[in-house]
């Protein structure tokens, strides 16, 4: 029932006394608790939520100062605040949410989101918070954080597994190798053999130290951070001392290397010895990937748009499309460090670059390589 | 394949077939077999051993790692389909737990890490090729 000038005073008790039992009603059913207090910091409302959240009876509260629900600094702050507030009107918590934390009756401090309402009536100003608990959501979010983090060092932690594994082996061939020539070249000794008969077993010794230093060298060059040497390299001059360094050994093989370029010469921005061993790694693959000819692997570059792309093709069987040919360790060749591709990709994306393979299985693999011309991007 | 003559009476009877991709392991573990009277027919790769057309070796040495598709492992279980009562000892650098498992599963076959002593070698060819 509205209250105007002309409701009696009966019907206006009666009707402030149903407003007041909807407020109740309001108050008493809300999710969330509800705090009142007045200039003074006096607690003049707590509502059932209220006492569910702190632990308190209202009784225990009403009358009482609000800081009793607050934990430090906040509590020594407050009473200054709301001074602070009153002159100036320069507000911390009126009109927005903020994460605060309260403190129970049981003394546990926990996280609440609150909001505070101002009304004002003559002189008097009353403050209305709405707190929400939200120790449950920062427990999940605490949580949810814990396990990403545990997550995480599992997945690094299984990396460097991995990767030690592979070293391990990598390392522990050449190494089983050496022993085994040694403990020949042992019993050779004893029996008194002659030196010529030891010459191969020392060559075989010296053959796998030098495997295991070049995978020393690639797991090195693998692990250093790419830094480039910038200059402008003709990319037609560097091709072409490619094809002629392993056309040799291409043609014992019966495999023919055929270079395309387009007529006028194309330069790029790039470190030129690094370009070369990406260039390089990808031609020893092609011609290992024919094995025995009669084959064709075929260099071919072109410019496209801002970039230069080259393009490596070779005529073997193709690859088995499950194969990551640049992960680390990944290698079909007997042998194969699985490190070449991967060092490849790593310098190709230092110039800011892209390098790609498409397997054509039966009819060959081709690997593109795509570098901005003008280097990498600053 | 590589083979060498037996040079010692007492162990003419074994042939060893050794399988590993690596040629300067292979050469010498088949030169020290020989040394010690086994007939050794050496092997790079799976590809190139006759395996039905293959008279029964008195043992099996083969690498875990072989380079190409199929693994030591996977082939010992083939062979061991056709030749029963052969031994196989698996030799490897790999230290992984689950070939530690498979070899402790397969009665037949043993277990060697890489780098190996010939003598471990020898002495275990011998304790399942003889008992």
């Amino acid at each position: 029932m509205p209250i105007s000038k002309s409701t009696s005073v009966s019907d206006a008790i009666l009707a402030l006394g149903l407003q007041e039992a909807r407020w109740q009603a309001v108050l008493d059913s809300a999710q969330d608790a509800i705090i009142s207090i007045d200039q003074r910091g006096t607690v003049t409302l707590f509502n059932h939520a209220a006492e569910g959240m702190f632990g308190y009876r209202a009784e225990e509260v009403l009358g009482c100062n609000l800081v009793m629900l607050m934990p430090a600094p906040y509590r020594d702050e407050h009473p200054e605040y709301v001074a602070h507030y009153e002159q100036t009107g320069a507000a911390r918590a009126i009109g927005r949410i903020r994460d605060v934390h309260a403190v129970r009756k049981s003394g546990e401090v926990f996280p609440i989101e609150l909001s505070v309402s101002e009304a004002r009536y003559g002189k008097e100003r009353i403050y209305t918070a709405i707190l929400r608990d939200v120790s449950e959501r920062a427990r999940s979010q605490a949580q949810i954080h814990e396990l990403q983090q545990l997550s995480r060092q599992r997945e690094r932690l299984a990396d460097i597994g991995a990767i030690t594994a592979q070293v391990v082996h990598d390392l522990g061939n050449p190494l089983a190798a050496i022993s085994m020539q040694a403990q020949l070249l042992v019993r050779r000794l004893r029996k008194g053999a002659a030196a010529s008969e030891l010459l191969s077993t020392g060559q075989q010794v010296l053959g796998a130290i030098h495997r295991l230093d070049a995978i020393i060298q690639e797991l090195t060059s693998f692990a250093r951070e790419q830094r480039l040497e910038l200059a402008n390299v003709d990319i037609s001059v560097l091709l072409r001392s490619l094809r002629d360094l392993w056309l040799p050994l291409a043609r014992s093989r019966e495999i023919e290397i055929v270079l395309e370029l387009p007529g006028a010469g194309i330069s790029l921005r790039a470190d030129e010895h690094k370009l070369s061993r990406v260039v390089e790694n990808l031609v020893k693959n092609a011609i290992e990937a024919v094995d025995r000819g009669p084959g064709c692997v075929t260099i071919h570059a072109i410019p496209i748009r801002e970039n230069v792309r080259i393009a490596i093709a070779d005529s073997g069987p193709g690859m088995s499309p499950d194969i990551d040919v640049f992960g680390l360790f990944e290698t079909t060749k007997p042998g194969g460090t699985g490190l070449g591709l991967a060092i490849a990709k790593q310098i190709v994306v230092a110039h800011g670059g892209s390098i790609q393979c498409e397997s054509r299985a039966p009819h060959g693999t081709v690997f593109y390589v795509d570098l901005p011309a003008h280097g990498p991007p600053v | 394949m590589s083979t060498c003559p037996p040079t010692d009476r007492r162990c003419e009877d074994m042939t060893v077939l050794l399988l590993d991709d690596d040629e300067t392991f292979r050469t010498a573990l088949s030169d020290l077999l020989c040394d010690d009277g086994h007939v050794v027919q050496a092997y790079g790769s799976i590809a190139e051993i006759p395996l039905a057309d293959l008279p029964a070796p008195t043992a099996l040495i083969t690498d875990f790692q072989l380079g190409g598709g199929e693994d030591g492992l996977s082939f010992a279980r083939r062979f061991n389909a056709v030749h029963h009562e052969v031994p196989i000892i698996l030799v490897t650098a790999h230290t992984t737990e689950y070939l530690a498992q498979a070899a402790a599963s397969l009665p037949y076959l043993s277990l060697l890490r890489k780098p190996l002593a010939y003598e471990d070698l020898h002495r275990l060819l011998h304790a399942r090729a003889q008992p």
